[in-house]
């Protein structure tokens, strides 16, 4: 009985020691940071996409399409990938759930994904057509997967921390996904208001980034505390 | 019907089977050509199946997948036929240097299929560029193959004095293997400067106006010499000057479109046939030089031949 109450206090203490010291970290105590991210000036507009290069996604797309690279109503953008980018210490468990990515229409769905290093992504091809899953990472190695029948699954998993890491169809080149590959969990993507939330950040002040695939980039300085909820927007204009 | 002797004129099928091969292999080329100009190397992953099969999912109606996956299928069939002249060279063939070419082939061939399929499955620029060359090389073995086994290698007429075709002529050769190499790294480099902002296209344009300026004087050279050489020779320069016409209009259309690789007509076409016309100033140049070198033995054998 002594013998089990020792061990219980030594467990205690030891995984109390690894927390303040900086190890394993369970992401579900602290702050958040919230946002929303505008644009200034007339939003581009979107273009139509042709997809005539296969018969299938025409078919899919019986009302046409419109590109989603650039996603801005009434001034606010969505698909913008907002992460900590600098401040961040210790280690982070990955999600034991799987980051899903769908191809349907002929299109990556969502566009704009965030996945914590070494966690299964599972890419679903829900067209009636043949897709080829690329991605184009520099920090961990390439893969290019057939996805040849409606319903195919494939799960692949990224070793290394990346911004951002481009996915494509070399058979459909209008399709591209981009994964930001973190080794912690405190990304969000913003909605179609703009808006996002990064929750249970640890006490601390951080540097966040929010990235736009064709806006670019853009930081803050943020500072959380216990329990708190700081904002911080980003704005976006055109790229010069 | 064995009376392939050297400097005899080979069995027709050979022939026939040698002139197969070099359309066919045209033909691959151009298909190579237009997979690069439309970066449709990747539209098929895998390899040497494509999407786990013999024929992807109705491959021939989506543009990308039928661009890449028609080149494997005439990659194939130009690939069974070289080997089966190869192997007929081989076994038929007494030349020795008629032997090795055909063994040449076979080897090139092989060796071009597994750099297009590890390109693929690597995911290789590096190989990209380096299988592009390399089609080129394996066009203008081919073109050898042709060239020793046609009529005028062994008639009489193949036995003027060639000499003084052969230096420049060596000079070309090595001015359009230089050039071609150079053009297939220009066609693989990333990124959208556009033709102009690329430092090899320097060099390229550079090596084209050296060639234009050797086919000047060669085609003079040629023109005083008879025979299959000269022909040869004077046919070589028509082709390089069509080819420094296409050079500049690619470079112009690439340049004022500002997007190579695009999926446009005029843009996979025109790239495409620059290559595709580069192969064919390759072959003339390999058998131009071939017929200026030709082994001085042959008359003797002829001779012998005719006697039997
Ligand atoms: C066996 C004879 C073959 C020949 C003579 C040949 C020739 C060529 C040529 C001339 C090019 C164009 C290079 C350029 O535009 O600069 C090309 C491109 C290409 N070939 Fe082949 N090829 C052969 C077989 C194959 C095979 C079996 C594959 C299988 C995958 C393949 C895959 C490719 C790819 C992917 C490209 C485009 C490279 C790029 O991404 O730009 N080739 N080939």
């Amino acid at each position: 009985m002594m013998n089990l109450l020792l061990r219980g206090i030594a467990v205690t203490a030891v995984t109390t020691a690894m927390l303040l010291a900086g190890g394993v970290h369970i992401a579900d105590a602290g702050g958040s940071i919230t946002g929303t991210v505008s644009f200034e000036g007339d939003a581009p507009s979107r273009r139509p996409i042709r997809m005539s290069a296969d018969p299938a996604c025409d078919a899919a797309n019986p009302d046409g399409r419109l590109g989603d690279a650039i996603l801005i109503a009434d001034g606010k953008v969505q698909n913008v990938f907002v992460y900590l980018k600098e401040g961040v210490t210790g280690t982070f468990e990955k999600p034991t759930e799987m980051l899903k990515i769908d191809q349907k229409g002929c299109m990556y769905s969502p566009r704009i994904v965030g996945t914590m290093v070494g966690q299964t992504i599972e890419i679903t091809n829900s067209d009636s057509t043949l897709h080829n899953v690329h991605s184009m990472p520099k920090e961990s190695k390439q893969f290019n997967q057939a996805m040849p029948i409606k319903g195919m699954k494939i799960k692949k998993r990224f070793t290394a921390a990346e911004i951002m890491v481009r996915v494509k169809c070399d058979v459909h080149p209008w399709m591209a996904a981009w994964v930001g590959v973190l080794d912690h969990p405190f990304f969000a993507v913003s909605a179609a208001d703009g808006s996002f939330t990064i929750e249970n950040v640890p006490a601390g002040t951080y540097t966040v980034e929010a990235w736009h695939e064709k806006f670019g980039t853009r930081t803050a300085s943020v500072t959380v505390s216990e329990g708190g909820s700081v904002g911080s927007d980003f704005s976006f204009a055109r790229a010069n | 019907m064995s009376e392939l002797s050297t400097g005899n004129l080979p069995d027709r099928k050979i022939r026939v089977l040698a002139v197969a091969a070099l359309l066919m292999a045209f033909v691959l080329v151009v298909a190579g050509g237009l997979v690069t100009s439309r970066d449709a190397g990747l539209a098929v992953p895998d390899w040497p199946l494509s999407y786990g099969g013999i024929n992807p999912p109705r491959w021939y109606e989506i543009d990308k997948v039928r661009t890449e996956h028609g080149h494997r299928l005439i990659a194939a069939s130009v690939a069974v036929v070289t080997c089966l002249l190869g192997l007929a060279l081989y076994r038929n063939d007494t030349r020795k240097y008629a032997r090795t070419l055909g063994l040449a082939a076979i080897a090139a061939v092989l060796a071009q299929a597994l750099m297009g399929g590890l390109r693929v499955i690597w995911l290789s620029l590096d190989l990209a560029m380096v299988h592009g060359w390399f089609g080129q090389a394996f066009f203008g073995i081919l073109a050898a193959i042709v060239t020793v086994t046609s009529p005028s290698w062994v008639n009489d007429e193949a036995l003027e004095d060639h000499t003084p075709l052969q230096r420049p002529g060596i000079i070309m050769l090595s001015l359009i293997g230089l050039q071609l190499a150079i053009g297939v790294s220009l066609r693989h480099m990333p990124g959208s400067a556009g033709v102009l902002g690329h430092p090899l296209f320097y060099l390229h344009l550079l090596i084209g106006l050296s060639i234009l300026f050797a086919s000047l004087r060669l085609a003079r050279q040629a023109s005083r010499t008879g025979g299959p050489a000269g022909r040869t020779t004077r046919r070589l320069c028509g082709v390089l000057w069509l080819q420094v016409g296409l050079g500049i209009a690619t470079a112009t259309l690439l340049q004022l479109s500002g997007q190579e690789g695009s999926a446009g007509l005029a843009l996979s076409w025109l790239p495409t046939l620059h290559v595709a016309v580069g192969a064919g100033a390759l072959g003339l140049a390999v058998a131009g030089l071939l017929y200026a070198y030709r082994p001085p033995l042959q008359r003797d054998e002829q001779l012998a031949a005719d006697l039997n």
